[in-house]
């Protein structure tokens, strides 16, 4: 069965994705697009969290955290990103 | 529990803490210490989420479980406060950009740019403004009835302040009068919108018309010469034509029948004229540009020679002619460079009544040969240099004013420069470079 907690924390997460996206708009950071992807994949996590209350315990559980984990990827490729762009901006200019 | 959950935790705990541990050392423009700081937590939260999950998946507790969903709630806040403050931080340094841009044109601009607040009071000046208005008080609340005058010289009125202040950009630009150097102004009022820096309501931009009125003058003086040159022209073409025919004519009856006594006399004066003219509508033609030069390549020293001839009759005039022997051909009109450099001794000469050094000398350049016609006369002020080749201009009394006008057309014909150099009372020089080929 799906907890009132999932589902807020769904409601939550959708709110906070339309935010982001609004956010963002303009703004170049680099890497940024692999965090949104992440966040993307945490918010997708959450509605795997929802239907393995329902369908398919076991399939959508490890959807959910395989989710958790890609969004950890996609974090990790975007700070990598960020931090090679500072050193590219620290490096003099010739 | 399934190894496929335990591995993908173990996972996202490691690449979570990683990301992390890199937020904290990532050193880009938009991410200051806050922006840092947010992302870093929200990657630590996660990180803790995942170690968590993998802690209970791997069977050894699931005592944090129930702060998991505290966690996942963090997590979207200071993310998202993370890309706000990024953001931010974007505009802040676009806006601090374009501000930079902004005061770098206000100082480049050659106009004084006013800002000016509510109640009228002038809140900052661009450089140009002392420039044109003088050092403003700083101490003082200025406004611009404190600066500007009508353009009669009557001050502005409080009224007519505010008014000209209220209708900004409305009327147009406004003519008026800097107080300090009663300079002509043309004022021009833009109101500022919403935003307000510094309190300022109203920009003016005060452009100094002095020079522009300088300019239209001098424009409209050279279409003036421009019209009377090409006038003086036709005149003289047709001029030189009928100028043949009674030469001819006189001529005629010099050889056929020839009169005596003050007839035959009557003739050579009138010769003597026919001769004076011609040479006047030569001078003229030339400065309208209607005489068609003839250019052929030729060496320079025979005519910088003929042209010392001139002046072998004034005792009182050393004549120094320094020309080297391997002075390369030149293409050139010899009776107009003839003329010109007649017409550079004849002034040299002129110019030093009571005697004194004349120095022709010629030295090859790379592109050029420069020819120097110096003398130890008088000199020409310093006002007077920049219309000495102007046509019609002479300090002389029998002077037709059309010498050196002359001298440039030439120059100008055969795609040469000339410079003049004066010390009153110390002497002139006058430099001509005739370029090697044309």
């Amino acid at each position: 069965m799906v907890q009132p907690s999932e589902a807020v924390t769904l409601v939550y997460g959708i709110i906070a994705l339309v935010t982001l996206a609004w956010v963002i708009r303009g703004l170049e950071l680099p890497g940024l697009r692999w965090m949104v992807a992440g966040v993307a994949l945490i918010g997708l996590a959450y509605v795997f969290t929802i239907v393995e209350g329902f369908v398919w315990h076991a399939l959508f559980d490890t959807l959910e955290h395989n989710c958790y984990a890609l969004a950890g990827v996609a974090f990790l490729v975007g700070t990598l990103r960020l931090v090679r762009s500072s050193v590219r901006e620290e490096r003099p200019r010739r | 529990m399934t190894i496929e959950v335990v591995a993908a935790a173990l996972v996202a705990s490691l690449t979570f803490f990683m990301a992390f541990g890199l937020s904290l050392v990532a050193r880009h423009r938009l991410l200051d210490r806050p922006a840092r700081i947010f992302l870093a937590v929200s990657m630590l939260t996660y990180g803790l989420v995942s170690v968590s999950n993998l802690l209970e998946h791997g069977g050894i507790t699931a005592a944090f479980d129930p702060y998991e969903d505290f966690l996942e709630i963090l997590f979207l806040p200071f993310f998202l406060f993370f890309v706000y403050v990024a953001s931010r931080n974007a505009v802040q340094q676009k806006l601090a950009a374009e501000e930079g841009v902004l005061a770098a044109t206000l100082e480049a601009v050659g106009d004084a740019v006013i800002g000016i607040d509510a109640l009228g009071r002038i809140r900052w000046t661009n450089g140009a403004t002392t420039e044109l208005l003088g050092e403003l008080e700083p101490a003082r609340d200025l406004r611009l009835r404190d600066l500007l005058d009508h353009s009669e010289g009557e001050p502005l009125s409080v009224e007519e302040e505010e008014s000209l202040l209220e209708f900004a950009g409305g009327a147009g630009p406004v003519r008026l009068r800097s107080r300090r150097a009663g300079r002509p102004l043309e004022v021009r009022i833009a109101p500022v919108g919403r935003a307000l820096v510094d309190g300022v309501r109203t920009v003016v931009v005060i452009r100094d018309l002095a020079t522009q009125l300088a300019h239209e003058q001098q424009m409209l003086e050279m279409s003036r010469v421009e019209a009377l040159g090409v006038m003086a022209g036709g005149l003289a073409h047709d001029f030189n034509n009928l100028l043949m025919s009674i030469s001819g004519n006189v001529e005629l009856v010099q050889i056929k029948d020839p009169p005596a006594g003050v007839g035959r006399r009557a003739l050579e004066d009138a010769m003597i004229a026919i001769h004076q003219v011609g040479e006047l509508t030569q001078k003229l033609l030339l400065l309208s540009r209607k005489q068609v030069t003839q250019q052929r390549l030729q060496p320079i020293t025979p005519v910088l020679e003929e042209a010392a001839l001139l002046v072998r009759a004034r005792r009182d005039i050393e004549f120094q002619l320094a020309l080297p022997r391997d002075l390369p051909e030149l293409s050139f009109d010899h009776a107009q460079i003839l003329q010109l450099f007649n017409n550079l001794v004849l002034n040299a000469a002129q110019a030093m009544p009571d005697g004194g050094a004349l120095r022709v000398s010629a030295q090859a350049e790379r592109d050029s040969v420069l020819v120097t016609v110096s003398d130890e006369g008088e000199g020409i002020a310093p006002e007077h240099l920049s219309t000495i080749f102007d046509p019609y201009v002479t300090t002389k009394e029998e002077g037709t004013g059309l010498g050196l006008a002359v001298v440039r057309a030439v120059v100008r014909n055969h795609h040469g420069r000339i410079e003049v150099d004066s010390t009153p009372g110390e002497g002139t020089s006058f430099k001509v470079w005739l370029p090697r080929a044309i």
